[in-house]
């Protein structure tokens, strides 16, 4: 596989993650608001199998808390695939070392990081409502799991400090006559 | 950078142009102009022996060390 070929790919993936990603933010999105103002029973089955109607009935606030923190961490996850899209078009294979990149690479390590943060509140909290009405099932089924992009988030730190002195020493060597 | 480039006065006094070096010492004239403007990181020593041969000059008519006040103390 050429290294025009590896862009063009890594383009793709990206692409589909990001338009993956907004439909399910969107879906969420748009069925909390059906539940809201059209139908109450859409609670039962906001996407994919995700039933809040149990949480709902037994406390609103809670409801709101929950759903509101799945739709952040899908909306987290929608920029994170905005992110690698930006990263995919700025990313030369021949000469990667440059600016934008580690740019990129910082900001999806740190979208990463609040996306891990989310995605452990939201999963601490629904084991802590568990105990009073079952929910955590179906929000760990779309929650994604904290401690795997914590790693992903670090590895991403790594790769953007790697990257920085990489510049720095294309920097150097361009600048060596 | 305390060490300064005087590759524009050895080619001023030897009547030679950017593209004539550069094409002389096989390089491009972008890579002349950043050590002709002290903007270069480093120089090779192969780099550095053609600019002396081409320039019938001695290194260190190229560079020169000026001491920075900080250091000078």
């Amino acid at each position: 596989m050429s290294a025009k070929n590896i862009a063009q790919f890594l383009k793709v993936i990206a692409w589909v993650i990001f338009i993956g990603t907004c439909i399910k933010a969107g879906a969420l999105l748009l069925n909390i608001g059906i539940a809201e103002w059209v139908q109450p029973l859409a609670t039962a089955n906001l996407y994919d199998g995700l039933n809040l109607q149990p949480l709902r009935q037994y406390n609103e606030l809670y409801y709101w808390q929950i759903a509101s923190s799945v739709l952040f961490v899908f909306v987290l996850q929608a920029i994170f695939g905005w992110y690698l899209i930006q990263l995919a078009q700025v990313l030369q294979i021949d000469e990667p070392f440059t600016q934008p990149v580690a740019k990129y690479l910082t900001k999806l390590g740190q979208t990463a990081l609040v996306l891990s943060i989310a995605a452990l509140l939201t999963n601490s909290m629904a084991k802590w409502l568990d105990k009073f009405v079952p929910v955590l099932a179906t929000v760990k089924a779309h929650n994604p799991a904290s401690a795997e992009i914590l790693v992903l988030a670090a590895v991403l730190f790594v790769v953007a400090y790697i990257f920085q002195r990489g510049i720095a020493l294309q920097q150097e060597n361009d600048l060596t006559v | 950078m305390p060490i300064i480039v005087n590759l524009d006065v050895m080619m001023a006094k030897r009547k030679i142009g950017v593209n004539e070096l550069a094409a002389k010492l096989g390089i491009t004239a972008a890579n002349v102009s950043i050590l002709k403007t002290g903007k270069a990181k480093a120089i090779r020593f192969s780099t550095l022996e053609a600019i002396c041969e081409i320039l019938h000059c001695q290194p260190g008519d190229i560079l020169e060390h000026q001491p920075t006040p900080s250091s000078q103390t």
